[in-house]
């Protein structure tokens, strides 16, 4: 193996899964805050974040736990693929709602 | 000359030069004792002489100093407790093997002997490259015998145990300190976020 090693900062890896959880709640990157801290040598990943949800009667009619849920399991799953770290906890705060831009589709 | 092995004469020398590198020297304590029983026994030879000529003492006449000790008071007591306390600092001194944190590196050109602290950082530095964690996570204690490597994981990344105790004890065996270290690896319950 080549000599050295690699380090990613806190940071880093904090900017990272602030990206992964806008993209799987489908909002801003810049609306989504994340804390990382430790559990038990696992990554514990705190999310406050808005949420994107479709207008009544139209688009997707999951609610909002299961697609808090769903994405709380991506963003699990992508932090590990993508930041290389086991992901105990994701913790995901709702603190508001974006609603999806009716877009001229049909 | 064969650069292989010290004579056994000179290899007799390396081993008393680093017995006295690996251990205390005495000679401190056996000075200042031997001083201080030199200038005790030379006041009272000067009590008796000055006794036995019926001159004024100089401090105490030995007739009352035989007298207050058939009859000890207070301060007496204290004064011998407080040479029982010396007398035994003294007897520590003497039988503790009075050890310094050193150890020998074995070699048949040169008596080498290394400070444990320098043991540490090597067997640390192999710990830090084979767990991959950055060197102020990983600390290394280094005792007579023993040396703990104890390591600080990063979060969500596992450490591999086994392979950072099989590279620090392939190191400990590269060094071959005398006497032999028998290195354990331990790793923290907890993390630290990011490296």
């Amino acid at each position: 193996m080549l000599p050295g090693r690699v380090s990613i900062t806190p940071r880093a890896l904090e900017h990272t899964a602030a990206a992964i959880a806008a993209d799987h709640l489908g909002v801003d990157r810049s609306t989504v805050s994340v804390r990382l801290s430790d559990l038990r040598g696992q990554l514990a990943v705190a999310i406050t974040s808005p949420l994107r949800v479709s207008p009544l009667g139209r688009g997707s009619t999951v609610g909002m736990v299961t697609r808090s849920q769903d994405a709380r399991e991506a963003i699990s799953r992508d932090l590990t693929r993508i930041g290389g770290s086991t992901v105990g906890t994701v913790t995901l705060r709702v603190t508001g709602v974006s609603m999806m831009e009716s877009s001229r589709v049909i | 000359m064969s650069p292989i092995a010290a004579p056994p004469a000179e290899a007799a020398t390396y081993r008393r030069i680093i017995r006295r590198e690996r251990h205390n020297s005495r000679s401190v304590a056996v000075s200042i004792t031997l001083a201080l029983v030199a200038l005790g026994l030379a006041y009272v030879t000067v009590e008796l002489v000055l006794g036995a000529l019926e001159l004024p003492a100089l401090l105490v006449a030995p007739v009352d100093a035989v007298a207050v000790l058939n009859e000890p008071t207070v301060p007496v007591i204290a004064g011998s407790a407080v040479a029982v306390a010396i007398g035994l600092v003294l007897l520590i001194i003497a039988l503790a093997p009075g050890r310094r944190a050193r150890h020998e590196i074995p070699n048949t050109r040169m008596a080498v002997v290394v400070d444990d602290v320098v043991l540490a950082g090597a067997l640390g530095r192999a710990g830090r490259v084979a767990a991959s964690v950055p060197a102020q996570r990983v600390r290394t204690t280094v005792t007579a015998r023993r040396a703990l490597v104890s390591i600080t994981p990063t979060s969500g990344i596992e450490v591999d145990a086994e392979a950072t105790e099989a590279a620090t004890s392939r190191v400990a065996a590269e060094l071959a300190a005398k006497p032999p270290l028998t290195v354990s690896v331990s790793i923290a319950q907890s993390g630290v976020v990011g490296s």
